[in-house]
């Protein structure tokens, strides 16, 4: 029996239960709460570990983003407009595509000022893990197939937007 | 004596260091301003020893190798390295690069592109895809477009009938057609002329095309001929809307000069879909041989298909 399970209908009606304060948050304290919450599960699992939940858990998001914002979608190009068009009213980040070769399995795509990462130190590491799963999760909903997605340059690596190679298995 | 012997050694190691510090800046500057670098220069004494001489000189091969890519409009090339200048370089061949992949589009026919992130080529780029989007659908209105009537062309009714009948096939909901035809039509253009033969044709398109809905088409399928196609509608329903739309032209008078008016009237033909039935092109059918027999049988009534 599970006690946490993701369905859309937990996210809540937002208007109603915040009259005053709406829907938006201070992107500080989203931070704060993901980095605090990876610290904990790193403690507690290990690095490799945790990084498997973000990314799970990055899919089960893509899943609702697709479900809520993008579908239903005839073509690529339908696709990657709406997936654009979400992401920045929803002020996740600035989506652009730099390779679409969806036939083949092969897509690399930016994000400008991601929601996760931009504005951070710079670290040994590509932070956005989230976000590879949720790619991922966007592109396996269009073509019913199973996708990846790996950061392969990310602000805290000292590039000035996020790059993801995102690649049908 | 030994100690002076030390000094000239650390005196000709200085100037050494100094030397080579010399060459090892010169080069640099070589890397960052000129075209040619000499190809066989020992680097190793300036950097093997020194992990931040190591660093810029890496730093800047990397700048010399990703500037001279993209002055050459190589987009694809990779270098390793990160900090500020590289990332601002990688950013800019980012933008190329998506400004690629959206002109790509464009030229796909999707003119919804719009670039935000390259100052005044934004606007230009911009500007252009509006004027291609506008341009493109008033080229898709005028190739849809009756020109007289001003309501959909055959182009633009085969497009939509394809649709529906598909529609109405894979949800099996009803799907009606109606076409009309002017009585005597041929007698207006003979009695008052070709201007009048169309200001009756434009009237008469007014009058029925009023009787439909936004997700119906109605439009000109021949001279004096208008289709109409209802999705969702059952025949019995559609035709009672072809006989409520054929009244009200029957009641209007339409001026042909300043004192004559004339009175038109329109048969039509009615059919649905039944479920043997593979393309429109069989409703289209019935729906003329029910308009044949309205016009055999006495004009200015609607005749239904008797096809179950």
């Amino acid at each position: 029996m599970r006690k946490y399970q993701f369905y859309k209908e937990l996210v809540g009606d937002i208007k109603l239960g915040r009259p005053n304060l709406e829907v938006s948050i201070d992107l500080e304290m989203y931070r704060v709460m993901q980095f605090t919450l990876r610290d904990i599960l790193e403690q507690k699992v290990g690095s490799e570990e945790a990084d498997k939940i973000f990314y799970d858990a990055g899919k089960l998001a893509g899943n609702y983003f697709y479900e809520m914002y993008i579908n239903p979608v005839s073509s690529v190009e339908e696709f990657v407009g709406k997936t654009q068009k979400a992401l920045r009213d929803k002020k996740i980040g600035i989506l652009r595509v730099e390779e679409a070769d969806l036939e083949n399995g092969k897509v690399i795509l930016t994000v400008d000022e991601d929601l996760d990462c931009s504005g951070l130190p710079e670290l040994d590491y590509e932070t956005c893990i989230y976000d590879e799963g949720f790619i991922a999760a966007l592109f396996g909903n269009f073509s019913g197939q199973e996708w990846k997605a790996k950061e392969i340059d990310c602000w805290c690596t000292g590039a000035r937007t996020c790059r993801f190679l995102v690649t049908k298995i | 004596m030994s100690n002076r012997c030390d000094l000239e050694e650390i005196s000709t190691n200085d100037t050494l260091q100094q030397q080579s510090t010399d060459e090892f800046i010169k080069h640099i500057l070589t890397l960052l301003t000129s075209v040619t670098v000499s190809e066989n220069l020992d680097t190793d004494l300036w950097l093997n020893n020194n992990p931040d001489a190591k660093k810029l000189y890496d730093y800047i091969i990397s700048l010399r190798e990703l500037t001279t890519a993209l002055a050459k409009g190589d987009l694809k090339k990779t270098v390793p390295g990160k900090g500020y200048i590289l990332a601002n370089l990688k950013a800019l061949q980012a933008n190329l690069l998506h400004l690629t992949w959206q002109s790509k589009m464009v030229a796909n026919g999707d003119f919804s592109q719009r670039v935000d992130f390259l100052g005044e080529f934004s606007d230009a780029f911009n500007e252009m895809a509006l004027k291609l989007q506008n341009s493109n659908m008033q080229l898709v209105k005028m190739a849809t477009t009756d020109t007289l009537t001003q309501i959909p062309n055959r182009l633009a009714l085969a497009q939509f009938l394809s649709a529906a009948f598909k529609k109405s096939v894979e949800q099996d909901t009803p799907f009606s057609i109606i076409i009309f035809d002017i009585d005597n039509f041929k007698r207006v253009n003979d009695t008052y002329g070709h201007d009048i033969g169309d200001k009756v044709l434009v009237k008469i398109s007014e009058i029925l095309n009023s009787q439909f809905r936004s997700n119906d088409i109605f439009s000109r399928y021949g001279g004096e001929e208008f289709m109409a196609a209802l999705p969702g509608i059952s025949q019995e329903n559609c035709f009672k809307i072809a006989k409520r739309a054929i009244s009200l032209v029957s009641k209007t008078k339409i001026p042909a000069n300043a004192d004559e008016h004339i009175s038109i009237t329109v048969s039509a033909g009615v059919s649905s879909r039944i479920s043997k039935d593979i393309t429109y092109e069989n409703i289209i059918k019935r729906s003329d041989n029910a308009l044949y027999k309205a016009k055999t049988s006495g004009k200015n009534k609607v005749c239904i298909s008797s096809k179950k």
